[in-house]
């Protein structure tokens, strides 16, 4: 059976299986609870508790924030994890170690990449600082509004790739290099799982942590909430930008 | 409560912790960094196994303090124990077998990046095992596959990257159908914590309400984790992937990784659906099909191949069916059985892996058959280590291999009926395959030539037996691993001892 | 089972047990005796082999495993042994390292190891319906467990012991003995032929008597498509012999045949066929190494493998020849030379079983068979030492002392032990008594 007739009734057979399968969570589906009725299993005293107890216990308005920087803390501690391994895999696919020039990677990089175009340069000029700033209100808000360190980041990171694309690579290395990369997602991680663990251990042992849920709606409050927002905002950018530059260029030039 | 408790999420913690700081430091200090550190947590987790065995109570450790059912939890107790300590000693084994290994396929440059991926790879096999919430074994789920990729792609040549790449897509198949079964359980439990959701299981089953969601999310699951733990016939991404990766990364791969998928699926099946409940399902029955044809797929397919690592890889497909057909018998002893298959085929297959690179070393680096002629004599270590591992695969009593069969046969037996008659004629079959092809490559890498080497290809060994370089760790890691096996096959009983009792406390 | 040793403990029920009675002492005794007189030989033969360390190494080896065969007191020491033997001697049969030598080899591990895993399965099942698995008289199966599981036990106990019967030669596991015997050495062959197969013997008596139990299988289907299995390979092993000219392939189907009447006696479970199975074990033993080493010897000197090479060689080497015929003359059966009161006891025990068919087929069968080992072996004497005329003579010598005597001592030993044949069968009378 030759190759082409395989590929053939490769493709049809997964047609097949795959309409079966949508089939089944097609009828699944019919059998689950309906959506938002008072009724259903899933509204029961979690929600609630997260609700009513959530402002106080925390000190964070936002019962989302409240409920994946604080209950669930672990959880998101093991997000910002796989942000972190997802980022190294791309690092050992992607990243060349050769000895590439310096020059001659530049000179190819402007090849492609809009040079000092008037427009991009003189909107950007505007826009970023905007765009960072943005960023990190979300971020220093997460607690307060909706928001966070996820959303902050991804905003954050959008600020570092327009900046690059408006005004090179040289420019964007002056402050963006390997070594302040590595340094910063280490110590926000790092500051991450040891400030949590510090909590796990207290919390499960029994003893009083520092943690002080301050008072609802002011800025320093939420106890360790805010920090960690910071620190997930940094994981997020960082690894954002690490991608993107791994996909372009194959590793930070400095 | 007493500081043992605190060991499984300080053993989790501090190995993120090991991973996070392996970025910034060089690779001399990643090394040292990581080998510390996961010796210390397999300390740790011998301790705490030693607590239980002293009479410790099963406990679970609230993630701050409001615990159950609003916050993150772990359980631990003697089984878990165990496993973590199997996990940690062997993952550390792997790496020192396989070190001479890491300096040749991988670049200077991103041998942290190795490390980093190594631990956390542990990291997550360890959150896998002690957690008590679903939405966690789903995150560390998501861990466990990236780094596993990683590790296979560190070596970077064609082989492993088209490698890496089936087992990415296939292993995320199987993280999705998971994560579908844990949305549908929240929607119709609204719990996320496994012991809260046995309860609302309990009750659904009794009402008979919305019993078929409830069916296909436990089928999703029991899929969604064969896919990731090489169930024949979703087993297509493992011979490529484990035969094309560096020698400790195919060790951590067939020894750990897939194990711990299974454990975390006996945990859903034990704590999630419940022990009287999920006999009731068809998964169990389709799992013990498949895995009985694996059993034998597997070692069809292991005899025919003539590269070395490809062997050992369908090698490993035949075991893990041994381990799903215990599963699927539906007995706690049918359990049990799996659990001594996952103990014994975790040392003896990485200690099988780290020995085939010792002997691709003393070869030239050629992983052929026909290159690897009178191997075991240039690497006496390796050839050990083979015999080793040979007798254990067959059955030997001493070995290892012997008590896992032992137990299958007896769990088969108690059940009764075809599935009764079709395991045992699976492990017939399978005991004799495995027999053969383990012998035939015994019987190759012994042969010898007493006479002078005469032909080109007698001199090239000649040639390799200068240029073998193997160090002391390799040694070592060799010697830890037959110590090890011959442990686990001597003090059997002990060991089925620790594994019923941590069955009574898993549920 | 007296003078118990507790090697190894591993659960309450699975021990490595070594004890002695009165059966594995026969057999201690067979082997070993067997293996010195081939050892000797072997110092000579060697000088045409290469690798010798090699050689005797697991020479050695597979002696000191049959032995703890011998000495096993349970089921599971007994399977070990088994198993281990059969790896050590692996090495023996592809010695020469020729590749018919390594296919034989490979041959020979499989029907091996498929019949071992078998065995295996046994004891399983064994260890679940047992009360114990060390060997008792009158078997260890307890009645109340076994209540309902009949049809299982049954065929468990027709496997297991079908399986151990591959390293007997029992009809259809037999195929490797004809593979294995001409490319190994002659002294391997001697005790391959000679020593190995009682082993296989051995665990079948155990698992017949002493693990299953006479009162479970006797009168059962079980009974008798053993017997039918062995009478066929009585019966083509000698049809098999008789047209062979590879003489170590034609004494290898001989093998066959005659290992077969043992068999043939112990599933007749009676004490006179078990009398008669453990003479006849212990007269092929001593007849079938000194065939083999006659056809060493013969090989050694004049590098001829085929019957009919060996027309008037006789004449250049009498000794050999002569005891090649005394040899044959025990093996057919004929008074006063050791065989023929074997086959007495065996055809009277089967007589006196009062099985529907077999009771007269197997006398018949034995009857036939001799007849047909008449066939094969009488004419390699008569044409060695009487040629048709006008056939060219073949060239030879006689051999040295040390590949000489021990081809005597077998002789005098056929010839002693069929004349003053009460002392051996007293022994073997009492170790036949213990097993029921």
């Amino acid at each position: 059976m030759n190759k082409e007739k395989r590929d053939r009734i490769y493709a049809i057979l997964c047609t097949i299986l795959t309409i079966v399968f949508i089939g089944i969570m097609l009828f699944m589906a019919t059998g689950l609870p309906h959506l938002g009725l008072a009724t259903n299993p899933d509204i029961n005293e979690v929600p609630e508790f997260y609700v009513e107890e959530g402002p106080e216990e925390t000190g964070a308005l936002n019962a989302v924030t409240a409920m994946i920087l604080h209950y669930r803390a672990f959880d998101t501690l093991g997000e910002s994890c796989v942000l972190f391994v997802a980022a190294i895999s791309v690092f050992i696919l992607l990243r060349i170690d050769g000895e590439a020039s310096n020059e001659t990677v530049v000179a190819i990089d402007r090849r492609y990449e809009p040079v000092n175009d008037p427009i991009l340069s003189k909107t950007f000029l505007i826009l970023v600082p905007a765009v960072f700033m943005f960023g990190i209100y979300i971020t220093m808000n997460g607690h307060l509004s909706p928001g966070g360190g996820f959303s902050g980041g991804a905003i954050l990171a959008a600020g570092f790739l327009l900046y690059l694309n408006a005004y090179g690579l040289e420019n964007t290395e002056r402050f963006l290099t390997s070594k302040l990369y590595r340094r910063v997602t280490a110590l926000a991680l790092c500051f991450y799982a040891a400030a949590k663990g510090y909590t796990f251990y207290m919390g499960a042992n029994g003893l009083e942590s520092f943690e002080s849920a301050g008072i609802p709606g002011r800025i320093l409050s939420a106890g360790l909430i805010l920090p960690l927002n910071i620190c997930v905002a940094i994981v997020v950018s960082m690894t954002i930008y690490s991608m993107y530059i791994m996909i372009r260029k194959g590793g930070f030039n400095k | 409560m007493n500081f043992v408790q605190n060991i499984p999420a300080l053993s989790i913690l501090l190995l993120m912790f090991c991973g996070i700081v392996c970025l910034v430091l060089p690779a001399r200090w990643a090394r040292h960094l990581a080998d510390c550190a996961i010796a210390l947590v397999c300390a740790a987790s011998v301790v705490l196994w030693v607590a239980f065995l002293r009479g410790q109570e099963v406990f679970t450790y609230s993630m701050g303090e409001i615990g159950a059912p609003f916050g993150n939890e772990l359980r631990a107790g003697m089984l878990e124990a165990a496993a973590a300590t199997l996990f940690s000693a062997v993952t550390l084994l792997s790496i020192l077998g396989g070190r001479a290994h890491l300096r040749a396929d991988i670049g200077k440059k991103k041998v942290n990046l190795y490390y980093i991926s190594v631990l956390f790879l542990l990291c997550s096999m360890l959150a896998l095992v002690y957690t008590n919430d679903l939405f966690t074994a789903y995150v560390f789920v998501e861990i466990n596959t990236i780094t596993a990729c990683g590790i296979v792609m560190s070596k970077e040549d064609g082989y492993t990257l088209a490698a890496s790449m089936r087992y990415f897509i296939m292993s995320l198949i199987g993280s999705g159908l998971f994560l579908i079964a844990v949305s549908i359980l929240y929607a119709l439990t609204g719990h996320l914590l496994m012991s809260n959701i046995q309860e609302e299981v309990a009750a659904l089953y009794a009402s008979g309400q919305y019993r078929a969601p409830l069916q296909v999310s436990i089928a999703l699951m029991g899929v969604g984790l064969s896919l990731k733990s090489a169930l024949w016939p979703f087993s297509s991404w493992l011979p490529d992937a484990h035969s094309s990766a560096s020698a400790s990364s195919s060790a951590m791969l067939s020894g750990l990784v897939l194990k711990s998928f299974i454990f975390l699926l006996v945990k859903v099946f034990y704590r999630v659906v419940g022990v009287t409940i999920i006999p009731t399902h068809a998964i169990l029955d389709l799992l013990l099909v498949f895995g009985i044809l694996g059993m034998i797929m597997g070692s069809v397919n292991a005899l025919f191949e003539r590269d070395i690592k490809r062997m050992l890889a369908y090698s490993s497909i035949g075991q893990i069916g041994y381990i799903f057909c215990g599963i699927g018998l539906g007995t706690i002893a049918g359990v049990a059985a799996a659990m001594v298959q996952i103990a014994v085929h975790a040392c003896t297959k990485a200690m099988l892996f780290c020995a085939a690179g010792g002997l691709m070393d003393a070869s030239g680096g050629s992983k052929k058959f026909k290159d690897l002629e009178g191997a075991g004599r240039r690497d006496t270590y390796a050839g050990v280590a083979f015999i080793v591992g040979t007798l254990s695969m067959i059955g030997i009593p001493f070995f290892g291999g012997f008590i896992t069969k032992l137990s299958l046969v007896t769990a088969a037996v108690e059940v009764g009926g075809w599935r009764n008659t079709l395991s045992i004629l699976a492990i017939i079959v399978s005991t004799i395959l495995t027999a053969i092809y383990y012998i035939n490559v015994l019987a190759i890498i012994f042969r010898g030539a007493e006479t002078g080497p005469t032909t080109a290809r007698e001199k090239l060994r000649e040639q390799w037996k200068k240029q073998m370089r193997l160090d002391t760790e390799y040694e070592l890691a060799i010697v830890l691993f037959i110590l090890l096996n011959l442990a686990i096959g001597l003090q059997s009983d002990r060991l089925m001892d620790v594994i019923r009792t941590g069955l009574a406390m898993f549920g | 089972m007296t003078n118990v040793y507790t090697l190894l403990k591993i659960t309450d029920k699975l021990t490595l047990q070594f004890g002695s009675d009165p059966t594995g002492r026969f057999f201690l005794c067979l082997v070993t005796i067997m293996w010195i007189l081939v050892g000797i030989y072997a110092q000579k033969y060697k000088e045409h082999q290469k690798h010798n360390a090699r050689f005797f190494t697991f020479y050695i080896l597979t002696w000191v495993m049959l032995a703890s065969l011998t000495m096993a007191a349970n089921y599971l020491t007994m399977y070990l042994c088994f198993e281990f033997m059969t790896l050590l001697s692996m090495p023996l049969v592809l010695h020469n390292g020729t590749p018919e030598s390594i296919a034989a080899a490979k041959k020979y591990l499989f029907y091996s190891i498929f019949g071992a895993t078998l065995g295996l399965m046994g004891m399983f099942f064994v260890n679940t319906y047992g009360t114990t698995l060390a060997f008792t008289a009158g078997g260890v199966l307890d009645p109340a467990k076994i209540a309902g599981h009949e049809t299982l036990i049954l065929w468990v106990a027709f496997l297991s012991i079908a399986g151990f019967g591959a390293k007997a030669g029992l009809f259809p596991l037999h195929a490797w003995l004809p593979t294995a015997h001409p490319v190994a050495p002659a002294p391997a062959s001697a005790v391959l032929s000679g020593c190995i197969t009682k082993a296989g013997v051995l665990c079948i008596i155990r698992l017949v008597y002493q693990i299953y139990g006479v009162q479970l299988l006797r009168g059962t289907w079980v009974q008798m498509a053993l017997i039918i299995l062995a009478l066929i390979t009585v019966f083509m092993g000698s049809m098999m012999a008789f047209g062979e000219d590879l003489m170590k392939k034609r004494f290898a189907f001989s093998t066959v045949s005659q290992v077969s009447y043992v068999l043939l006696g112990v599933f007749t479970m009676n004490e006179t066929a078990l009398l008669g199975a453990l003479l006849h074990a212990a007269y092929h033993s001593i007849i079938k190494d000194g065939l083999f080493l006659c056809a060493g010897t013969i090989i050694f000197w004049t590098h001829k493998e085929h019957v009919s090479e060996m027309k008037g060689l006789g004449r250049k080497m009498p000794v050999t020849f002569g005891s090649l015929a005394i040899f044959s003359l025990g093996l057919v059966g004929i008074p006063p030379f050791a065989g023929f009161l074997s086959k007495w006891y065996l055809a009277s025990g089967s007589l006196s079983e009062g099985l529907p068919v077999l009771s007269w087929l197997a006398p018949a069968i034995l009857l036939l068979s001799a007849l047909l080992t008449a066939g094969y072996l009488f004419p390699i004497c008569i044409h060695g030492f009487f040629p048709a005329e006008g056939e060219p003579e073949a060239e030879g010598k006689e051999g040295s002392a040390l590949m000489l005597v021990p081809i005597l001592i077998l002789a005098a030993a056929t010839v002693l032990i069929g004349i003053f044949a009460s002392p051996l069968k007293d022994a073997l009378q009492a170790a036949a008594a213990t097993m029921f």
